[in-house]
């Protein structure tokens, strides 16, 4: 089993890339798990999966899997990865948590696996998140495949062009596209599944 | 109440929370909620601005009650200020709309 790995800072948009790559890959006939972390004991970001196969969404609460409940991911993925049939598992880790402490976790359940990092940035709020939680930001970015900016929509071409200045800055090298994922989801995954999960 | 009804309680409540905590638009976090109607969802959601509305339901939905969650997560907020705000924002919002709430925090 492959894995996705979606980050990004709370509000940044995961679960709704997310939603749409397991689209992607149900079209394609790719069985696929979702695996959702959220900080509390009350799950909102699955209710977004209303009227999707809900079979293979599994949630994970009470804690951040970077922390306190990196065993509860493991478990997790173990017990996805049992059945064969499952080609695929994204992981949404809930937005304050340490992508590579994550990438620790995962490997726990499979030093070998095969993780697609794909970060989101919250455009808008990239210079106060710098501010506050540059460590978090940086962490995120260290090992990142590809760089989504999203809410494109409320910049201004100056903002946009000085953030992605930053996150060149932060990530060199790294493939970064942009977009309104409200209203262009649909294709952000695309061109995210066709570069990282369709080959 | 219709769609178009429940969809102004999440606007309304989320607007006030925000407006209140975070007046300046500059939030390290986000607030959400989801509104479970039965035969579909409410969803909506704040990161600072102004807050947005997606509804996952088959139109047009009709709902005399919901199953309303909030979560509120955000950094420099205290518990008490995010659940004095919470509190003032729902009975400001359900008393103007002659809504009735039973509450259960977690």
């Amino acid at each position: 089993m492959k894995t996705i790995l979606i980050s990004g800072f709370l509000g940044s948009g995961k679960t709704t890339l997310a939603l749409e790559l397991a689209r992607l890959l149900k079209r394609d006939g790719v069985r696929t798990a979702l695996v959702i972390n959220e900080v509390g004991e009350v799950g909102i970001d699955a209710d977004l999966f209303a009227g999707e196969d809900r079979s293979q969404l599994f949630e994970i609460f009470s804690g951040c899997v970077c922390c306190q409940v990196g065993s509860d991911l493991v478990e997790t993925l173990k017990s996805i990865d049992a059945d064969e049939s499952v080609q695929w598992a994204i992981i949404e880790p809930s937005g304050v948590a340490y992508t590579s402490q994550i990438l620790d976790t995962i490997g726990y359940w499979n030093e070998d696996a095969h993780v697609v990092q794909i970060v989101l940035i919250d455009g808008p709020r990239l210079p106060s998140l710098i501010e506050h939680l540059d460590n978090l930001i940086r962490d995120s970015l260290h090992s990142a495949n590809i760089i989504v900016v999203s809410k494109e929509d409320l910049m201004d071409p100056a903002s946009t062009n000085e953030v992605f200045r930053r996150v060149d800055d932060l990530a060199p090298g790294v493939p970064v596209i942009s977009g309104d994922l409200l209203r262009d989801a649909p294709r952000v995954a695309s061109e995210v599944f066709t570069r990282f999960v369709s080959s | 109440m219709d769609v178009e009804q429940w969809s102004g309680v999440m606007l309304a409540l989320l607007g006030r929370l925000r407006d209140r905590l975070c007046p300046d638009g500059l939030l390290l976090g986000h607030f959400k909620a989801s509104l479970n109607l039965g035969a579909g969802f409410i969803y909506a959601n704040t990161t600072g601005e102004d807050p947005l509305v997606r509804v996952s339901a088959d139109l047009p939905l009709e709902a005399p009650h919901g199953l309303l969650k909030i979560a509120l997560i955000a950094y420099e907020l205290d518990s008490k200020s995010v659940q004095r705000a919470l509190d003032e924002a729902m009975s400001a919002v359900f008393e103007q709309r002659g809504l009735r709430a039973e509450f259960q925090s977690t």
